[in-house]
């Protein structure tokens, strides 16, 4: 995913991403990341959960307004309902 | 033969949600892409006027669309173009790299279309883009270029097409 995103940056729009491992977000190095601390296949953190759906979206577009430096990672952990 | 691929890849994708940590392991990998440095476009206009579109590579497709091929172990480099107009619910997934059942349940989950209507809603962003991009994660080999030379700078011309601003990606 971090390859895509990269090309769709070089294609001149802003772009922001879910990274599930930090590892793998750190060697392929997209643009600008948000590493929430879910597991594989939960992206936006849990099923039926819009609250925190939501929260994890807004967070992460608003990370688009920031001056960050180009393969940012931020680190923010969640609540979680279970 | 690809019955077999299937329950490894299932049974694989269980076991990478069970146990978090052997991701690690697998970005130790060599012939994960390794990049020095990151592109970054800054954000043309304040995020409240903008056009904004998901693009994921959980799988996503509309159930009448061809599936993605999980036969091949190069993985699958084409897309599928996701009318942002359309139900959640609608939403199918062909994708064997990752325990799915949640995300089937709501997916929300990969794909956060109701969310992103909410935040319309709300005016956080300016709008939504006519349509989204649905790829397959775990691309190897020669599908590798494929996806980087071809499909994926189709997705992104498309997207500046579209006018979309700005793109909110994610991983499954």
């Amino acid at each position: 995913m971090g390859l895509i995103q990269r090309i769709i940056e070089e294609e001149g729009i802003a772009t922001v991403s879910v990274s599930l491992n930090l590892a793998i977000t750190k060697k392929v190095k997209p643009p600008r990341s948000l590493y929430p601390g879910f597991g594989l296949g939960h992206p936006l953190g849990e099923a039926h959960n819009p609250e925190l759906q939501l929260l994890v979206l807004r967070d992460a577009l608003s990370l688009l307004e920031l001056n960050l430096e180009p393969g940012s990672v931020v680190v923010r952990s969640y609540p979680r309902s279970g | 033969m690809s019955t077999l691929k299937k329950f490894k890849d299932r049974t694989l994708a269980k076991v990478y949600a069970k146990i978090p940590s052997l991701l690690d392991l697998y970005a130790q990998r060599a012939d994960l892409v390794v990049n020095a440095a990151a592109p970054l476009t800054p954000l043309p206009r304040p995020l409240r006027t903008c056009c904004v579109a998901l693009v994921t590579t959980a799988g996503l497709h509309l159930p009448q669309q061809e599936p993605f091929d999980m036969t091949d172990k190069h993985g699958d480099p084409s897309y599928r173009e996701i009318p942002s107009s359309v139900g959640i619910e609608e939403l199918a997934i062909t994708h064997d790299y990752f325990a799915k059942a949640d995300a089937l349940a709501d997916p929300n989950l990969v794909l956060p279309m109701e969310p992103l209507r909410q935040l319309a809603r709300e005016g956080t962003i300016g709008s939504i883009a006519p349509r989204f991009f649905s790829f397959m994660g775990h691309i190897l080999g020669e599908h590798l270029k494929t996806l980087l030379r071809t499909t994926a700078p189709k997705a992104a011309a498309a997207l500046k097409g579209d006018g979309v601003d700005a793109v909110f990606l994610t991983p499954a």
